[in-house]
């Protein structure tokens, strides 16, 4: 900081000139504003309504650079009877079902466990390296734990007795499924950890004597103090995670490729296959939207949920 | 033994645990790139190479042309966090300290973070296509940008309010007008905040998969992922040194930078929902 010291004169002269419109703060802020908005606009919410467009249209991109033809809703109709959509959107929830439970409760446990002045609490922070690696390097790097033969995983396990043959991780349609949950467990349950340790700072220490005081065991304090001081800590893991996990993509192109079979067709590769491995424009953007108003009703239950319970609590 | 010692004892061996699960993924890609061709998988497993050598990170760079990949992330992380900061920046200023434009800027950040990528890259694909500027560095940014502008604004948002109101007061009663308010009193008070935004900008774009690979299909304007995704999901056979050490070469300059910010990564990672 300077050394400078400002005089604190209480209020600005009253009764001044007033100044011209476009020399008001107002005006001033607005300009500073506006690129970031007008940016916003073609790249966000253009992009938003365009797609809706686009679902009124046939147009494969292999075969023209144009829209072939206005279509009205048979995109949509096609939509409710495509087997291939519905099943990639149950393989999604399926794997978000599995997946974001086990990062909240690792990252939750964890959390409680080294939430404590120790020795070497610190190191606690090279857990959150790989939530700062590109999902290639992720699937890169899980591509090799899961060789098959002599690949690390499968020896590990071994090693730990917990296994005896070779496991055939992402060529078998039922281990597929699990190995792109552990990738994704592997990345992600940090993230919980960090935002659960810092729900556990904010709980003031008085709180915890004050159970002490009132004699609560260690499974008393957790189910009425911890828990819903964390509450509102839970929704922030919740919606992002679901929100992303909706978009998770990466993973499946560089370690399945959706397969064995559909095994792990994730709806975001989905949309991904159809539009740009199939250039079906049209009917890609149809998938899309019909995506991005799963991800909003799925954002929207997690609201109206907390919101109720929030209400009971009270 | 009293309980508190058992729970320590818990502790330790939680956070071991956690550390080995995390890091021995990372270890083996590490021992990989070192790895004479042939000892990449072998009964029992090599941790620790037996005669490393330098040999994929050389044909990497020789060979596979990972220079210009390295070269084209730097451009577009470079492009991306400039424009999202300066551009950013004033705008978070204009919303937190003159107090104009939340409700025009929070259904914008909405949109974008309702609408996946799987959507918008769709109609980016074609205006990009339409500037001419697919297969370019420029095409990339620019959709980076679709998800970096709003986060860089939402996160200088919090480090702006944070500064007490009276210092900018004081100094616009002192005459300052506000452009001289921002830059003179306002950015540089703020400057470690904006420094963390443009790490985590940087970080962000540095790692983005979607839509490079969307975007680019020449080694000219492909980025680092994209480049790394080629050689993990090969046409031929795996080249598992060369991927390895790749991947190395693409995490690298992110844990120096995540060194960097440490302070300020966890309100950065969670995207300003909690302060660190």
């Amino acid at each position: 900081m300077s050394q400078r010291s400002y005089p604190t004169r209480a209020k600005p002269l009253p009764g001044g000139p007033r100044r011209p419109w476009h020399q008001t703060d107002a005006a001033f802020g607005w300009l500073l504003l506006a690129p970031t908005l007008l940016l916003l606009v073609a790249v966000s919410l253009y992009p938003v309504v365009r797609i809706l467009q686009l679902t009124f249209y046939r147009w494969n991109y292999a075969r023209s650079e144009s829209p072939e033809g206005f279509v009205g809703l048979r995109n949509w109709e096609r939509l409710l009877s495509d087997e291939t959509f519905w099943g990639s959107l149950k393989t999604t929830v399926v794997f978000l079902g599995i997946a974001l439970p086990i990062e909240l409760a690792i990252g939750l446990g964890l959390a409680l466990l080294l939430n404590r002045e120790i020795r070497g609490r610190g190191l606690a922070r090279a857990l959150l390296l790989p939530m700062m690696m590109s999902p290639v390097v992720i699937a890169l790097v899980w591509k090799m734990m899961y060789a098959v033969p002599y690949g690390p995983l499968n020896a590990l396990l071994k090693g730990a007795g917990l296994i005896e043959q070779d496991l055939l991780w992402l060529a078998s349609p039922g281990l597929a499924m699990t190995s792109i949950v552990v990738a994704t467990v592997w990345q992600w349950y940090p993230f919980a950890f960090l935002i659960f340790s810092a729900g556990l700072q904010t709980i003031p220490k008085e709180e915890y004597e004050a159970a002490a005081i009132d004699g609560a065991g260690p499974w008393a304090l957790l189910r009425h103090l911890i828990i819903p001081h964390l509450a509102s800590f839970l929704l922030i893991i919740l919606l992002s995670r679901l929100l992303d996990g909706f978009k998770t993509f990466a993973i499946v192109y560089n370690l399945t490729g959706g397969g064995p079979g559909d095994a792990t067709n994730l709806i975001s590769f989905h949309v991904y296959r159809t539009a740009f491995a199939s250039f079906n424009l049209g009917y890609g953007s149809t998938l899309a939207v019909a995506l991005m108003i799963v991800m909003l009703a799925f954002a929207g239950v997690v609201l109206w949920m907390t919101r109720r319970a929030g209400g009971r609590s009270e | 033994m009293s309980r508190k010692f058992w729970l320590l004892i818990a502790a330790y061996a939680a956070l071991t645990l956690a550390l080995s699960a995390e890091l021995i993924p990372v270890v083996w890609m590490l021992a990989t790139s070192f790895k004479q061709d042939g000892q990449f998988f072998t009964d029992p497993p090599q941790w620790i190479p037996t005669n490393p050598t330098l040999e994929h990170y050389r044909s990497l760079f020789a060979e596979l042309q990972f220079g210009r990949f390295l070269l084209n992330s730097v451009v577009v992380a470079a492009l991306t966090t400039f424009g999202a900061v300066v551009l950013g920046a004033l705008g978070a200023y204009a919303i937190a300290r003159i107090r104009v434009g939340e409700r025009t800027f929070m259904p914008l950040l909405f949109v974008q973070r309702m609408a996946p990528a799987a959507a918008i890259v769709i109609p980016i694909f074609l205006m990009a296509a339409g500037l001419g500027i697919t297969n370019t560095v420029w095409g990339v940014a620019l959709a980076h940008l679709s998800f970096s502008l709003p986060t860089a604004v939402w996160l200088m948002i919090g480090f702006f309010r944070e500064l007490p109101d009276s210092i900018e007061e004081a100094a616009l009663i002192d005459g300052c007008s506000r452009p001289q308010a921002l830059w003179k009193v306002v950015l540089p008070l703020t400057a470690p905040g904006l420094a963390a935004t443009a790490i985590l900008t940087a970080i962000n774009s540095w790692n983005e998969f979607f839509f490079a690979l969307i975007l680019t299909n020449t080694p000219a304007s492909q980025t680092l992922p994209v480049a790394l995704s080629n050689l993990v999901v090969p046409i031929l056979e795996i080249k598992w040194g060369a991927m390895a050490a790749g991947g190395v070469i693409t995490v690298l300059p992110v844990f120096l930078f995540a060194l960097l910010v440490q302070r300020h990564l966890v309100s950065g990672l969670t995207g300003g929902a909690v302060k660190g």
